[in-house]
């Protein structure tokens, strides 16, 4: 029996985060990984843990009993009856791993279409896959296809040009209004998820300082922690409104926390200098008359839900695209795939040194007329013999059980050594991953 | 036909080709049109200075005497100062409006009545062109910072709304618009100062005055004091944004008046043919 890719998992479609999170527990990436490289029915494992999916690509000959031991491990090592989550795994097989593997790469699969982190997380998968050796010649052709298709998505469609989530709208509205965001000052009210994620992603765009203001300075002073930033008490927000360039506010207080009268006394003294307000409270904590102010910006909630909503109608256009890039790659993959079992590369092995023979006869005979037919059958015969007693070991080799381990590694070195693929179907080279 | 005004011809043409393919580009940025557009204003700009050379070569003197020469002038400085933005912060965006602007003042150059007098022998001492040249140039600057005040206007009327779609989302951002803005102000300014007075100079030379009363004069005198408040506007009080956008928006105007109007309106010695 041939060996199959497998990839079996869940995300955040099929399960909800606590099964998420107990499935995934980030800090035993390598501790899983190892664990599942020794379960006897693998061959190549790759384990890929994030916030928004937990999968587990795989190769094996006996696909049926390394899901089941893959299933039994998860359910044993996370201490989970495997009850609780069987019914939201989902499990691919051969074409069906590689497409679910490539649309994963290029964020088709994820939760914000088009999200960049991916592809990096799949590839930090990898570089530990290869720090621990559990992956060969498959899954490495796998990830580095799944790596090109990523990029050749990226560069020939749009479809990561438009922000689709509220944080990233907030930034890509900042970046109009200020240019760039290095060393541009944030002042963050209040807390919340969302606004969290909207400083996380101000402070990947380069600004400099964070100002945390809260109604307890407890809990001010805990996420200033978190984001290296400075923490002041609420009452002290009005000083600081002066200083700052955005200020993401999230309250949840009933009425405005700044109001118009505020931010018109403070323009003359900021010497208007812009000041950018992302407003994510419900009910709002800024009072929207501000943004009738000249240099003052405010953006709430339901503003940026409607960029995000427009530029994801545009994403799903890109993404149709991106799908058809899919599909061609992962037929081409499918070719490359049937190459690799024992009999076709025989056979391509024989036909090409065949081949050869004919030529090199024909270009001998046509040297040497003086020949009579019977030597030309002599010859012929011998060269034929030579041939098969050349072929004769490699074959064996590639016949033997013993060799049946790693017969994936030398079909793949059989078919390089004697260039038996067309040259576009060579190891891809567009990422080196260091071991 | 005189070698060089078929040149004129030739790259006014040019102009208004890459004029077509600056407008297109507002709606299919991604296209062959930006590339088009920079490569035939380069062809038209290079024809431009060719026509430059050779009036000036024919003349023997350049090609800025009388209100033809300025205007032709101005529109090559302009695309000239297109190019050096383009060269640093690649914003094919900004010859959308620099270039109607161009191809503007080349047509105007080329339909304004000739108040034909020829070179007066006023017209050969190196202040005059010093003169000329700084006034000049200080008005080519104050353009830029005409188009750059549109455009911020344009781009914060649309954030304001929130309606942020279509062709502006290709706008640069309102720091580097009012950032422009401020810069070509600042050296328009100074360009359009030492002009003032570099006048003023050549009038006590020649005249043995340094004020004539002249509309010219006055005009520029005014206009001066336009920039001048913005300026000071800008600096003491940190004006910025949308005021300042508006009022260099105005000062154009002025500048405008002063450049063309004032020639057709009034009588005076700086009327030029």
């Amino acid at each position: 029996m041939d060996t199959e890719i497998v990839l079996i998992g869940l995300n955040h479609k099929t399960a909800p985060l606590e099964i998420r999170e107990r499935l995934g527990a980030s800090k035993s990436v390598s501790e899983i990984l190892v664990h599942l490289s020794q379960l006897s029915p693998i061959k190549e494992v790759l384990f890929l843990s994030t916030c928004n999916r937990v999968e587990t690509l795989f190769t094996s000959k006996q696909p049926e009993a390394a899901i089941a031991a893959v299933k039994q491990f998860f359910s044993a090592f996370n201490q989970v009856p495997l009850s609780k989550f069987e019914h939201s795994l989902y499990i691919y097989r051969q074409t069906e791993a590689v497409r679910h593997l490539f649309r994963v790469a290029s964020s088709l699969d994820s939760m914000v279409l088009g999200e960049p982190q991916i592809l990096g997380q799949i590839k930090d998968a990898y570089r530990l896959a290869l720090k621990h050796h559990t992956v060969g010649p498959i899954l490495n052709r796998l990830l580095h296809k799944s790596f090109s298709v990523a990029k050749r998505i990226r560069t020939e469609t749009r479809l990561a040009h438009h922000a689709v989530s509220v944080s990233y709208a907030a930034v890509e509205m900042a970046k109009k209004i200020f240019g760039h965001l290095e060393r541009k000052q944030v002042m963050l009210i209040g807390a919340g998820e969302m606004a969290e994620l909207a400083v996380q992603h101000l402070i990947n765009n380069g600004v400099k300082n964070i100002i945390v203001a809260n109604r307890t300075l407890e809990r001010a002073m805990e996420l200033a922690r978190r984001f290296q930033g400075q923490a002041i008490s609420i009452a002290e927000k009005e000083e600081y409104l002066k200083e700052v360039d955005i200020v993401i506010s999230s309250t949840g207080a009933p009425h405005y926390v700044v109001r118009y009268e505020d931010v018109k006394n403070i323009m003359r003294k900021r010497r208007h200098k812009p000041i950018f307000f992302i407003d994510i409270a419900v009910p709002r904590d800024i009072d929207p008359k501000v943004n009738a102010l000249d240099n003052a910006y405010v953006y709430d909630i339901d503003d940026l839900q409607a960029v995000v909503e427009e530029n994801r109608l545009k994403r799903e256009k890109e993404a149709r695209k991106a799908e058809r890039i899919i599909e061609e790659e992962v037929i081409k993959f499918e070719h490359w795939l049937e190459t690799l079992a024992v009999v076709p590369t025989i056979i391509a092995l024989k036909h090409k040194l065949e081949e050869i023979r004919y030529k090199e006869l024909n270009k001998t005979f046509s040297h040497l007329k003086h020949l009579s037919e019977e030597d030309k059958k002599a010859i012929a015969v011998m060269t034929e013999a030579m041939i098969k007693k050349v072929l004769h070991d490699p074959i064996e080799f590639l016949k033997q059980r013993e060799n049946r381990e790693k017969i994936d590694f030398y079909l793949d070195v059989t078919r390089r050594l004697f260039n038996l693929d067309a040259p576009e179907e060579n190891q891809d080279k567009w990422y080196h991953v260091k071991r | 036909m005189v070698m060089y005004t078929f040149f004129y011809q030739l790259a006014l043409l040019g102009y208004s080709i890459s004029l077509v393919f600056f407008f297109l580009l507002l709606f299919s940025p991604k296209s062959i049109f930006p590339r088009l557009a920079t490569n035939s204003l380069l062809a038209s700009f290079s024809i431009h200075t060719t026509a430059l050379i050779t009036q000036w070569i024919v003349t023997s003197h350049f090609p800025f005497l009388g209100i033809k020469g300025s205007l032709s002038f101005v529109a090559w400085f302009l695309v000239l100062i297109y190019f050096c933005l383009y060269y640093r912060f690649r914003m094919p965006i900004l010859g959308t409006f620099f270039v109607p602007l161009v191809v503007a003042l080349m047509l105007i150059g080329r339909v304004v009545p000739k108040l034909t007098n020829p070179p007066k022998p006023l017209f050969k001492a190196f202040w005059l062109y010093f003169h000329i040249s700084t006034s000049l140039l200080g008005d080519t600057l104050l353009a830029v910072a005409f188009c750059a005040g549109i455009m911020y206007l344009l781009q914060e009327r649309q954030i304001k709304q929130k309606k942020l779609r279509g062709i502006y989302v290709r706008f640069p951002s309102l720091f580097f618009l009012d950032t422009l803005n401020y810069h070509a102000l600042v050296v328009g300014f100074v360009l359009l100062t030492i002009g003032l007075l570099s006048g003023a100079f050549y009038a006590q030379w020649v005249k043995g005055r340094f004020w004539n009363w002249d509309p010219k004069e006055i005009w520029s005198l005014i206009t001066w004091l336009v920039y001048a408040i913005l300026i000071h506007q800008r600096l003491m009080l940190g004006w910025r944004g949308r005021q300042a956008a508006w009022f260099s928006i105005i000062g154009f105007c002025f500048l405008l008046f002063t450049f063309l109007g004032v020639n057709y309106f009034f009588q005076g010695y700086h009327r030029f043919g």
